[in-house]
């Protein structure tokens, strides 16, 4: 079917608008609609907090680790893994999440204690595990949301 | 090149790059928020926007699908949108990448971790884009 020039001008516009009203539709139909007022910007902080996950800090990761009693679970990839990590840290990485917890699910009870990080308090991959394992039936994770580059940075690999 | 076989390459652009939009679109309209915390970590747009394009985004990627599969008379319409929307991702995810930012690309819905290989499934999916918005207006296929 050819159109013209000004048909497929007509099309777009067309296009644009009922994606905006059946976008404008989808929010309102939400029994969970996203807020106009929504504060991206207050960070990845707030966020972990409202989904109800404890934040660790460095010196009390630092404790943590050397207490010995959480799994400590690294969201990043196995590359990135590979170069490095926090000491104890078993990986599971986000992007094959199925496969490695296969692995790691033998020895998780329902309230194994967990703590979830990635690289950076700008990386949201450890809140994304954190949100997978709670599903999983594992609730009870904290989030090391400094993550690996503070602990490198702080403490050292 | 015969029509026969260019006509059948265009119909297999369009149901491709249409199931691939097709599956991003599902993901990203059942999870608006997940998707706007995407939008918002490439630290692209500000605030208010993020919102309205997680709201919009996904349903532009739904009604270019459908009309990339339908007999629609929008359907070169669709093929410049969605050529538009993969040169833009590819954009975002290249300087996401050069920026440093250790995000999920937030492409499909998924939390698949950004990288390279990333760019190059994008660019892969920009041929048949660019090709069928050059022959599908030549050679029409119902």
């Amino acid at each position: 079917m050819k159109s013209s020039p000004s048909a497929t001008c007509f099309g777009i516009v067309y296009l644009i608008a009922v994606s905006l009203v059946t976008g404008l539709m989808s929010r309102g139909l939400s029994s969970d609609p996203l807020p106009w007022d929504h504060a991206w910007s207050e960070g990845l902080r707030e966020e972990v907090l409202a989904a109800g996950f404890e934040v660790v800090d460095t010196s009390e990761m630092r404790r943590l680790v050397e207490e010995g009693r959480h799994l400590i679970l690294d969201a990043r990839s196995m590359q990135e893994y590979d170069m490095g990590q926090i000491p104890g840290a078993m990986p599971l990485p986000i992007g094959d999440f199925e496969d490695h917890f296969l692995g790691i699910a033998p020895i998780l009870s329902p309230d194994s204690p967990l703590i979830a990080y990635c690289s950076s308090a700008e990386c949201d991959q450890a809140l994304i595990l954190a949100e997978r394992l709670r599903e999983a039936g594992y609730p009870n994770v904290k989030i090391y949301l400094d993550g690996w580059k503070a602990w490198n940075a702080e403490v050292g690999p | 090149m015969n029509t026969k076989i260019l006509r059948g390459l265009i119909w297999t652009a369009r149901v491709f790059v249409a199931g691939v939009f097709l599956y991003a679109a599902w993901g990203k309209i059942l999870d608006p928020r997940g998707f706007g915390r995407d939008i918002h970590n490439y630290q692209m747009v500000s605030d208010g926007w993020v919102t309205l394009t997680a709201l919009f985004l996904p349903w532009l990627e739904l009604w270019c699908a459908v009309a990339l599969l339908a007999v629609s008379p929008f359907r070169r319409s669709a093929w410049w949108l969605i050529t538009g929307m993969m040169v833009v991702f590819t954009y975002a995810k290249i300087s996401a990448l050069q920026r440093g930012l250790d995000i999920s690309c937030g492409c499909t819905g998924s939390d698949d971790p950004m990288t390279w290989m990333g760019v190059a499934e994008n660019l892969v999916l920009l041929v048949p884009c660019v090709f069928a918005l050059v022959c599908d207006h030549r050679w029409p296929t119902r």
